[in-house]
């Protein structure tokens, strides 16, 4: 049970960072193409890009935490793919960690104490 | 669980409808991800290599752009040389298009090159298509300039004869032949050069001093690094439904630990 809450609490973290970081820079690329004139590349700031650079990697941790989470909880292949998934949409990850953090609070308190 | 499923046991999952559809599903994502994570890497190399070509000595446009082909995506941005005489009939103006702040329109004209086929120079910007310098003399000239990519854009857009409202060797064409080289040069300067002229403009694709595509690069990585994480998903799971599978037929299995 210690480990599946390991593993509830790294997915939690990167499910919230990811949606964070996404959210933002959709915000922004919303703001900054159809106000900003980001289509001349010229102004576009570099923290901008960085950020999608960082999402890339972002999301590459949250595959695998999320992995980890779902083969411990015995998910589905398909509920593991909604949820690695999920944190490729906008505000979608939030929504997943959600259902996933209420699911793994239901096991964890069905569960009698971990002996070990 | 300890049980340790036998091969037998794993290639009998395997082959289950369930996991036959898994797999076919698995192999679509490979493929889609191999292919994007290549389109990244090309969009690396092309980005590198342009910025070599901007800082490359001038080539003659003819070596660049090829009659009838595209312009090479490595190769924008690349300066280059044409010589020929201009043909005023076949001017157009581009519209709203500002220099500094100030409005204006673009002045395009097609470049009659030794070989007999034509390029589009974008000579400069004028306040006003009546502005002095707006008439190109048919003299024979030396442009020196960057090679630009067709504007993309407003392409159902249908202005007043004479007016575009972006450069596209493929609406240009069909004004000037089929002889119309892909592209256009943007011109820096003339030999000899009109007085009066339109002002020259900076190219609106710079790839001069472009820093490394790290998006591009770190994308084609990752793009193979999904690819992976499908297979490892795909087995990992694969192997777990075969041990349940195993636990029921226990002659499907060895036993690790003493139970």
């Amino acid at each position: 049970m210690n480990k599946i809450k390991g593993a509830a609490l790294r997915y939690r973290i990167m499910a919230w960072v990811t949606g964070v970081v996404l959210g933002a820079l959709t915000i922004w690329l919303i703001v900054g193409y159809g106000f900003m004139d980001y289509a001349n590349t010229d102004v576009k700031p570099g923290l901008y890009r960085l950020l999608w650079t960082a999402h890339g990697w972002l999301y590459f941790i949250y595959l695998i935490v999320g992995v980890d989470l779902a083969f411990r909880m015995r998910y589905s292949i398909l509920r593991t793919l909604g949820i690695l998934i999920a944190g490729t949409v906008p505000f979608m990850s939030f929504v997943a960690e959600y259902f996933v953090h209420k699911d793994v609070m239901t096991r964890v308190a069905a569960q009698p104490v971990d002996p070990a | 669980m300890s049980n340790r499923p036998t091969p037998r046991a794993v290639l009998r999952t395997a082959v289950t409808p369930r996991w036959l559809g898994f797999a076919g599903l698995a192999l679509i994502f490979i493929t889609c991800a191999v292919v994007l994570g290549r389109w990244q890497w090309e969009r690396t190399q092309d980005i590198i290599q342009a910025e070599q070509a901007a800082q490359s000595a001038p080539r003659p446009v003819e070596e660049v752009s090829e009659p009838g082909g595209t312009l090479a995506n490595e190769l924008l941005g690349q300066p280059v040389l044409a010589e020929g005489n201009y043909e005023g009939a076949g001017q157009v103006l581009v519209l709203h298009r500002s220099l500094n702040g100030k409005p204006g329109v673009w002045v395009v004209t097609p470049l009659r090159l030794t070989d007999g086929s034509l390029i589009a120079v974008l000579r400069g910007w004028l306040p006003d298509a009546g502005a002095p310098g707006a008439i190109a003399p048919n003299d024979r000239v030396a442009v020196a300039g960057v090679v630009q990519p067709d504007e993309g854009f407003y392409l159902e857009a249908k202005p007043a004869p004479g007016t575009v409202v972006a450069i596209s060797s493929v609406e240009l064409r069909k004004l000037w032949g089929p002889e119309t080289r892909p592209g256009y040069v943007t011109l820096a300067t003339q030999q000899p050069a009109f007085t009066p002229a339109p002002t020259p403009v900076p190219p609106t694709v710079v790839t001069d001093n472009a820093a490394f595509p790290i998006q591009n690069f770190f994308y084609a990585i990752q793009w193979l690094i999904f690819a992976a994480f499908a297979i490892v998903v795909y087995g990992r799971w694969l192997w777990r439904d075969a041990q349940e599978m195993s636990a029921k037929n226990p002659e499907d299995s060895t036993t690790v630990t003493p139970s």
